[in-house]
């Protein structure tokens, strides 16, 4: 063995015998997987830190070449540590870790690019004050051998300036001398006050983070971004499930508070909802949709730049697909159902004999057992067979929801802004598809501009595409296809509901060039589970368009606040109708 | 009269004195007695002077901090100079200098850290137990006079208070134009959309 290869596998063992000491500087009841050390050949691509945690596999990698190059081979304990704090303080689970990058967008503003490098830093910060304070790790030994940060980096130098603060080190001893011109010593006395005042929160002050280096970055050119990915660690988190709250979570979508008026780090800084300050923080109108008043979750755009950097979801559809579902959820209605005669009454067979290839969920165990103690397929394994009898109850068959969803240019873009319209169809949909219906879903706009699901579905994926497509052009109602569906098919098919969810373009529902034409209310009437016009429009309008609209229900859905009269309006018109039906 | 602005530490005015942490103790330790409403502030200091100082204190200097809002404050230096860890310096200091003392702490660091805190919370305490061995001519055993200074500099609440009102006053400034601007661009984006 060469002298090479026995220094490494020496660095080797000396990790790998730290590691329980890395442990118990989390407490004594700690445990986790070992350490993962890895050698320059088998070093993944692409990740350049020399050391990274996994919150999917739970598990910490360090490159040991890269950890000796930077002269850190002798503290095993403090890196190892470290990463273990990822996965005990921050961000600890995927979840947290979204809701700190939420939050570090939010402070980053039009820096969100950073958010990611800023996020990790915020945890190491978080970190190492708590290993340096509580456990006695020696963190500020790592930094000195990393060396002090380049004087343009204003981040680092920020970082390391608090870091001397919350450590009682001396001034410079690990940010290096102060840059003439760019001072960092109050945005340092602040973060070292938001990092004990949120030791133990790392989402509460991740924005106050945020805001503060946005403070001192100014355009990219500005500052070296590749300079801090080499110092922080680094995260790896890609695929996986998207974590649930995200979407309606009104807490990530607070305005961030910059440090220097958050109460928590300054008990007597004043507020950014002071009410002397109130009218900053106010937020804008939207084209079309009137300022809502509730607290409300992350928009759909900034729903999907989170899942993309989280490496969950890299389709802006995709992620507005699941920002409806997730808001749908606490609105979802009872869905209309029909009668049917009689339902036909399960009853148990005999047992037969199971045999290779048949579903092994079908072995009836202690009929098997009672049989024989030594299970033979096609000998002694047993199944048993169920058989029906006719019932006298009637049953109750879901009704089938035929949804067509305006995007003309009137409409905001559900990708991009919160559309109550778009939220009032998913609810729709995935009220039916909850009560076992099929839905048919049609995204239209101008002439040949008609997209949606191929036929009824009971793929709920499917019926969300189309719920947020959009396509942004003139307003010509897909009549041809309406009539397709309920006039033109053939078979007995299942009574269906038809739901448009449009504005003031739901004339060309019921008007050609200005005179109007049968086809809408001939389909409400072969359809035979009613109808449903969602539009945003003024209130004081509806009585016109519920005129012009005949047999069709009218709901009116402007904002968000009118989604919880709709979703009550609508399931007591389906309490009616079931009761009418039962009556009947 | 108080002092209502903070001076830098001038290294090369301390002697080497007791070790912070035991002059934190002791803070931590104080008689809860100093809170006691009733209790005669300006004799306690009289009794103070006179036991650990040499030379007359001037009284009227002293009558203000003594009956105002933040008294405590010079209950609390009264008990820390009774205290275990001041002791070997019992005598070492002008009656002036003590009154002296009295009008930074509770004059112009009260101010600031009201004195219940120089005593419940921690980052409170090693300020008061910094600026109080400054000011008394000392430094924490085992500092240069150099990292002393650096260090109360870094935790001083009077000096920090005035930068972090002008950073506070930009950042509002900066939210009033973001959220100007932020209206202006949803104005223009709704006269963007089109309505057909």
């Amino acid at each position: 063995m060469s002298r090479g290869a026995r220094d490494r596998a020496a660095t080797a063992r000396r990790w790998d015998e730290a590691w329980p000491d890395a442990l118990a500087a989390w407490g004594s009841h700690l445990r986790l997987a070992g350490p993962n050390l890895i050698g320059k050949v088998n070093r993944p691509s692409g990740i350049r830190s020399f050391a990274w945690f996994d919150l999917r596999a739970v598990r910490v990698s360090i490159a040991l070449d890269l950890a000796t190059n930077l002269g850190l081979a002798e503290l095993p304990t403090e890196i190892l540590a470290h990463e273990i704090g990822h996965h005990v303080l921050s961000p600890g689970d995927l979840g947290t870790a979204a809701r700190v990058l939420a939050r570090m967008q939010m402070g980053l503003v039009d820096r969100d690019d950073l958010a990611p490098v800023m996020a990790n830093l915020w945890s190491d910060l978080l970190i190492n004050d708590r290993l340096q304070r509580r456990a006695g790790l020696r963190m500020d030994e790592v930094w000195r051998r990393i060396g002090p940060p380049h004087r343009d980096d204003t981040v680092m130098r920020l970082v390391m300036r608090a870091d001397e603060l919350l450590w009682s080190l001396p001034t410079g001893s690990l940010a290096g001398p102060d840059v003439p011109g760019r001072p960092v010593e109050r945005e340092a006395q602040l973060l070292a006050r938001a990092v004990r005042a949120y030791a133990d929160d790392p989402v509460g002050g991740a924005a106050g983070f945020g805001a503060l280096v946005r403070q001192l970055v100014g355009d990219p050119e500005d500052m070296r971004l590749d300079a801090i990915r080499l110092l922080v660690c680094h995260q790896e988190q890609g695929g996986g499930a998207v974590p649930a709250g995200l979407a309606t979570d009104p807490s990530l979508a607070a305005p961030a508070v910059h440090p220097s008026l958050d109460p928590r780090v300054l008990p007597g800084a004043r507020a950014a909802d002071d009410p002397e300050h109130a009218g900053t923080a106010a937020t804008p109108t939207q084209a079309g949709v009137r300022t809502l008043d509730r607290p409300h979750g992350l928009e759909p755009a900034a729903y999907a730049a989170l899942l993309g950097r989280l490496g969950l979801v890299s389709d802006p559809a995709r992620a507005a697909a699941s920002w409806y579902r997730e808001n749908a959820g606490p609105h979802l209605v009872p869905f209309p159902s029909t009668l049917r005669p009689v339902h036909p009454d399960p009853l148990l067979g005999g047992l037969t004999d199971w045999d290779v290839g048949e579903d092994l969920g079908q072995i009836d165990w202690p009929g098997s057992l009672v049989r024989s103690p030594v299970p033979i397929p096609g000998v002694t394994l047993q199944q048993r067979e169920h058989l029906t009898d006719v019932g006298i109850e009637p049953d109750r068959e879901p009704v089938d929801l035929d949804l067509y969803l305006d995007s003309s240019g009137s409409i905001p873009d559900p990708r991009r802004t919160r559309s109550p319209l778009a939220l009032a169809g998913a609810i729709m949909a995935l009220s039916a598809l909850r009560a076992g219906a099929r839905v048919q879903a049609t995204t239209w706009s101008g002439p040949d501009q008609v997209a949606g699901t191929d036929g009824f579905t009971e793929n709920a994926d499917e019926v969300l595409a189309a719920v947020v497509a959009y396509f942004g052009g003139s307003t010509a109602f897909p009549l041809e296809r309406l009539v397709a569906t309920h006039l033109d098919s053939t078979g007995e098919p299942r009574r269906r509901h038809i739901a448009v969810v449009s504005d003031s373009g739901i004339n060309s529902m019921f008007l050609e060039r200005g005179t109007p034409t049968p086809g809408a209310a001939q389909c409400l009437a072969a359809a035979g589970a009613g109808g449903s016009l969602i539009l945003n429009v003024p209130v004081n309008t509806r009585g016109r368009y519920a005129e012009m609209a005949g047999d069709y229900d009218v709901y009116t859905v402007a904002t968000w606040e009118d989604l919880v009269p709709f979703a009550r309006a609508f399931a007591a018109r389906v309490w009616d109708l079931d009761r009418t039906e039962h009556d009947r | 009269m108080t002092h209502s602005t903070w001076q830098r530490p001038d290294p090369a005015s301390t002697v080497p004195g007791p070790s912070l942490p035991d002059l934190m103790h002791d803070l931590a330790a104080t008689p809860p007695d100093v809170w006691d409403p009733d209790i005669d502030t300006l004799a306690l200091w009289a009794d103070t002077v006179s036991d650990v100082a040499h030379g007359e204190f001037d009284v009227e200097a002293v009558l203000e901090l003594a009956t105002g809002p933040r008294s405590a404050g010079l209950g609390v230096i009264a008990a820390l100079l009774h205290g275990p860890a001041l002791r070997p310096w019992t005598g070492w200091w002008e009656a002036a200098r003590l009154t002296s003392v009295a009008q930074r702490m509770v004059g112009t660091l009260a101010a600031h850290v009201p004195p219940s805190a120089w005593v419940a919370d921690a980052r409170s305490r090693e300020e008061a137990a910094r600026l109080f061995l400054d000011l008394l001519g000392l430094r924490p055993a085992g500092e240069s006079a150099t990292v002393a200074a650096d260090r109360l500099t870094a935790m001083s609440s009077p000096a920090l208070a005035a930068a972090l009102a002008e950073l506070a006053q930009e950042q509002r400034r900066a939210a009033e134009l973001a959220a100007r601007l932020a209206e202006k661009r949803a104005r223009e984006a709704a006269a963007r959309t089109t309505y057909v």
